[in-house]
């Protein structure tokens, strides 16, 4: 598939929707999909898909492989559906799916065969953040480099918890590695960040006596 | 600080070190500036990560929902109704297996060897699972404490753990937010007690019986339909095949919102229907209800792939309205006739689709009984825009 990356931007953050406690209409909607109602199940996947791309894309980075790991996790949610409690939020149980997929996917022998993308999808999103201004959108740019030369492995744990939030524990299991291995993936994966982007961070951000 | 000591700021930052070793760490940064603004970084790096926007392309999330839905199947599995020709190749296997093992089992002297499993003397349980899972199976109950479960159930996972790492993340049964979910397919039927094996390859051996199985859940309703004084009582044998068969339907048939109690009342109704003819009505109520569920949900099952096919499942759906107003399916029907209208005018922006929409959308929400008002109205909405 493919598809220009250049152009018009479609710019989402994840975690919009799903963190709280359950919308009544969303249980709703489940329940209906439940019995086979593709309608309401389209609905939920309009209301997820932002979430759910954006999880995938920041695992494997690219636009053509997280569009079909996106799609994957919805089939394979609606699959599972009948026995979803839909009392219980969508939001976390989708996401944990695709991130799922997208480390399969990074841990296959075709994801290494993959080229990197020319152009990186994860960019200084618009508005202020933490830092403030130009100075912010110059150090998400190099974030999004520094992400992007992690080796795999480093990656996918930093994303599933700097993004995704979850504990150690659960990357353990995700990932299936120890715990003790999550905790030092992490450690060098932040380090190797920190030391690219130390430099434009903010005065708070930023070690004293570094290049301003 | 040491390199041992760096290390611990990334765990620290997440509140992942043990108490002990938090304490440390606490204790050093007090007094050194340097981790202190080191592990002010590594927490900048967060933030600034965090607010990194996803991009797409152009309009990618617009198509993305219906590209979904067009892939979607019929039904989530769990709550998918076996085709009928799945329950009677059910049935024809039950029947080809126990036969055999039934004739077997007459014949004389067979060699030692080769002793049906039926015949066989039950060992005596090794372990306190297996001793549970025989009484599961209707031997007796068997009282096991609770600690004595525990360690044997470990044992049974380390046991079966595969020695070599999987190639894959596990699939991806959600852990704390969410209820895991049941396996997919429905489990395994339990083996059949001796008794009961026995009273079933006999049953088999009865060609009206076989018939009966292999029609699945044909001669259960006939027989619900017919008076029970008038029929003649179906022969012991028959009556054992048909609990099971309803059995197996009970099991694998389950529409998710089938009560329990609906299905219970079936099986009472099973029992009561070779004797008495009280029995006879509530199941017959069921009946209706479980047809008209699943002529709708065969209907919302349908994934219309055009204007026209949307069209078609519209007014489908309002025939189903029209015909039963009152049934319990009513309002999904109502919901379904303004979703497939939606769906049709995206297909077409013909406008006398969208005005379709409209007048549905607002004879919906005018309504006292109205139990969808939000989605119709955010439907309304995906239209108007």
């Amino acid at each position: 598939m493919e598809r220009p990356l250049s152009g018009g931007v479609a710019a989402v953050r994840a975690g919009e929707p799903g963190t709280g406690p359950v919308d009544p209409v969303e249980a709703q909607l489940l329940e209906k999909a439940q019995r086979g109602n593709a309608f309401a199940f389209e609905e939920m996947v309009r209301r997820y898909q932002r979430q759910v791309y954006g999880t995938a894309l920041r695992i494997v980075r690219r636009h053509d492989v997280a569009d079909d790991l996106a799609q994957d996790a919805f089939l394979k949610a609606y699959r599972a559906l009948g026995s979803f409690d839909t009392q219980r939020p969508f939001g976390p149980w989708i996401r944990r799916i695709v991130a799922n997929l997208a480390i399969n996917h990074v841990r296959s022998p075709e994801a290494r065969e993959d080229g990197l993308p020319e152009s990186h999808d994860l960019t200084p999103a618009p508005g202020v953040g933490p830092l403030g201004g130009v100075l912010e959108r110059e150090a998400q740019a190099v974030l999004a480099r520094a992400l992007e030369g992690l080796p795999v492995e480093q990656r996918a744990v930093f994303a599933l918890r700097v993004f995704e939030e979850l504990s150690y524990q659960e990357i353990a299991e995700s990932l299936q590695i120890p715990v003790g291995t999550v905790m030092s993936r992490l450690s060098r994966a932040r380090d190797r960040v920190r030391e690219l982007v130390a430099p434009y961070l903010g005065a708070s951000g930023r070690r004293a006596g570094s290049p301003s | 600080m040491t390199a041992h000591l760096i290390e611990k700021l990334s765990p620290y930052l997440d509140g992942e070190l043990p108490p002990s070793e938090e304490a440390l760490v606490s204790a050093h940064l007090r007094d050194c500036p340097d981790c202190s603004q080191r592990l002010a970084e590594l927490a900048a790096v967060d933030r600034l990560a965090q607010g990194l926007a996803v991009e797409a392309p152009p309009g990618y999330f617009e198509g993305f929902p219906a590209r979904v839905r067009e892939r979607l199947p019929a039904r989530p599995a769990g709550v998918r109704r076996l085709p009928r020709w799945a329950l009677a190749a059910a049935a024809v296997l039950l029947v080809a297996v126990i036969t055999p093992l039934s004739i077997r089992e007459r014949s004389p002297s067979p060699p030692v060897a080769d002793l049906p499993r039926a015949a066989e003397p039950r060992p005596a349980p090794t372990s306190v699972l297996e001793a549970k899972d025989q009484a599961a199976r209707g031997l007796g109950y068997v009282a096991v404490p609770e600690g004595e479960e525990r360690d044997a159930r470990r044992e049974r996972r380390e046991t079966a753990r595969p020695r070599s790492k999987p190639a894959v993340v596990s699939e991806p049964a959600p852990a704390r937010q969410v209820t895991p979910p049941a396996p997919a397919a429905p489990p395994p039927a339990p083996p059949l007690p001796d008794a009961e094996a026995q009273r079933l390859s006999a049953a088999a051996a009865t060609p009206a019986a076989a018939a009966s199985a292999v029609k699945g859940r044909g001669p259960w309703f006939q027989s619900q339909s017919q008076s029970p004084g008038t029929q003649a009582p179906a022969p012991p044998e028959q009556t054992a095949v048909e609990e099971r068969s309803l059995e197996a339907k009970s099991d694998r048939a389950p529409v998710a919102e089938v009560a329990e109690s609906e299905v219970a009342a079936d099986k009472r109704g099973s029992l009561a229907g070779s004797g008495r003819a009280e029995g006879a009505s509530a199941p017959l109520i069921n009946k209706k209800k479980k047809e008209e569920r699943a002529g709708f949900e065969d209907l919302a099952a349908r994934r219309p792939r055009n204007a026209a096919e949307a069209r078609t499942l519209r007014e489908a759906a309002r025939r189903a309205v029209t015909e039963d107003p009152s049934s319990d399916q009513a309002d999904e029907a109502r919901v379904l006739v303004i979703e497939a209208g939606v769906l049709a005018f995206s297909l077409s922006r013909d406008p006398a689709d969208l005005a379709r929409v409209e007048a549905d959308a607002r004879a919906y929400l005018a309504r006292a009984d109205a139990g969808q008002v939000a989605r119709v109205r955010a439907l309304l909405a995906s239209v108007s825009r």
